[in-house]
């Protein structure tokens, strides 16, 4: 069974977020399994959580600023 | 209508978020119950403790190692002018080392290391208010490094003819399973006696060393390593263990820690030698330590300072006449020295100030074992 390749955008992109947040789980599934203890996989998920956070947000102004540009230059 | 996917660089980003919140809420679920079951510790200790506990030792040894090293201590500096008061009144043994009655043995007063001497300095003081002519407890502080002057070493002297000596596991350590734990404090019960508690030595898990509890074997018991050994008849004795695995008849307990670092008078000549003085901080690393030793009468004495290595604090318990002696707890979280002004566990202090525990840390359940030392039975105060 094949999955259908004509979809709307709205679902290509639900379908790639169900597909990265299972392969999410499995990683951390994977991390837990091979690391010393559970101590040290929190403390560098953590880690990787507060260099994220960064840039996520830097992520979100300059998807904003583009938009702005956008909308002045469509004017 | 094409399928059209995400840049890949976000989708890589997405995944590893959530794994990271998945990792993260498996670790909390494991987590939370540690720092809020820990009675006596911040919630920034014991989440260390925690970390140490679940596979991060060597990540939070490294951390510790980064941190005394940024934060060591310029050699010189100012001289002090005075020490910390420690004690009621001055024991009156002079340098002689004879009390005042007959037959009885008091240490003599510690000769300073730096001159000229500061007032009190190296004279041993009795810590309980109401005490004899025989104190079961004297204390006493001098500087501990001519490098470093402004470093002042507590040191207790402990009258081994009129206490006992008793091993106290905490809540969390020795871990899970151990018969008879009980409340982690000093027993109500013991109070009435009880002249002073001190610290245990490194966790069983980082420590490689064996303990014998109520005389069974809790951890196995390594050759070579320093011992804190209690007898079933009350005596004590700090030795560097030869039995073996076996528990010797009349051992009821037994604590190691680290090899000797003082033996039959003289430093261990390996001091200096990083790898052997235990898995976290090193042993030339300055940080509060602390440390066990017996004289040649087989008194117990105890010692902590901050900023010592393994070597200058064998030095302090040597200079106060220890001939054999252990490397207890490392860390200001962890070292501890409390006496009793009065019987019942009342007017606890700390042996230096700058010990940042609360005095009346084992009289409330605390995570750690400790030791206690009680008057025997039929001693006056």
């Amino acid at each position: 069974m094949r999955l259908p390749r004509n979809i709307s955008p709205a679902a290509a992109e639900r379908r790639s977020l169900l597909f990265d947040v299972v392969l999410g789980l499995l990683v951390g599934i994977f991390a837990i399994i091979i690391a010393a203890g559970i101590g040290v996989v929190g403390f560098f998920a953590l880690l990787c959580i507060i260099a994220v956070i960064p840039w996520y947000l830097l992520d979100r102004r300059s998807h904003r600023r583009r938009r702005r540009h956008r909308r002045v230059n469509s004017r | 209508m094409a399928l059209k996917r995400p840049p890949l660089r976000r989708r890589a980003r997405r995944v590893l978020t959530v794994a990271c919140l998945f990792c993260l809420a498996i670790a909390a679920l494991s987590w939370l119950p540690a720092v809020t079951g820990s009675r006596n510790l911040g919630i920034g200790v014991s989440s260390v403790e925690w970390l140490r506990s679940h596979g991060g030792n060597p990540i939070v040894s490294q951390i510790e190692n980064w941190y005394y090293q940024l934060n060591e201590p310029e050699k010189g500096g100012p001289a002090l002018t005075s020490l910390p008061q420690v004690g009621v009144t001055t024991a009156g043994t002079g340098s002689g080392g004879e009390g005042s009655g007959a037959g009885t043995y008091l240490p003599a007063d510690v000769n300073p290391l730096i001159h000229p001497k500061l007032p009190g300095e190296g004279v041993w003081k009795k810590a309980g208010a109401a005490v004899g002519e025989r104190p079961p407890l004297l204390l006493t502080t001098f500087r501990s490094d001519p490098e470093y002057p402004q470093f002042v070493a507590g040191v207790a002297w402990i009258d081994a003819s009129r206490t006992e000596l008793a091993y106290v596991p905490g809540l969390a350590e020795p871990p899970e399973p151990l018969e008879a734990r009980g409340p982690g404090e000093v027993p109500p019960s013991m109070r009435k006696r009880l002249v002073a508690t001190f610290n245990g030595g490194f966790p069983l898990e980082t420590s490689n060393a064996g303990l014998i509890y109520r005389g069974k074997v809790k951890e196995t018991m390594v050759n070579g390593i320093a011992t804190v050994v209690g007898y079933r008849s009350g005596g004590l004795n700090i030795v560097r263990w030869e039995s073996g695995r076996k528990v010797p008849a009349n051992v009821w307990f037994a604590k190691q820690n680290l090899p000797p670092i003082i033996y039959e008078g003289k430093l261990n000549p390996n001091l200096s030698d990083g790898p052997e003085w235990g898995e976290t901080v090193n042993n030339a690393t300055r940080v509060w330590r602390s440390g066990l030793g017996i004289d040649a009468h087989g008194n117990l004495m105890y010692a902590a300072a901050n900023y010592q290595t393994v070597e200058s604090l064998a030095k302090v318990l040597q200079r106060a006449g220890a001939v054999r002696a252990i490397e207890l707890d490392i860390n200001e979280d962890w070292t501890s020295f409390i006496s009793y002004r009065h019987p019942g566990g009342l007017e606890p202090s700390n042996l230096l100030p700058e010990m940042y525990r609360s005095p009346e840390r084992y009289l409330s359940p605390d995570e750690r074992d400790f030791f206690a030392v009680y008057l025997r039975k039929g001693q006056p105060w």
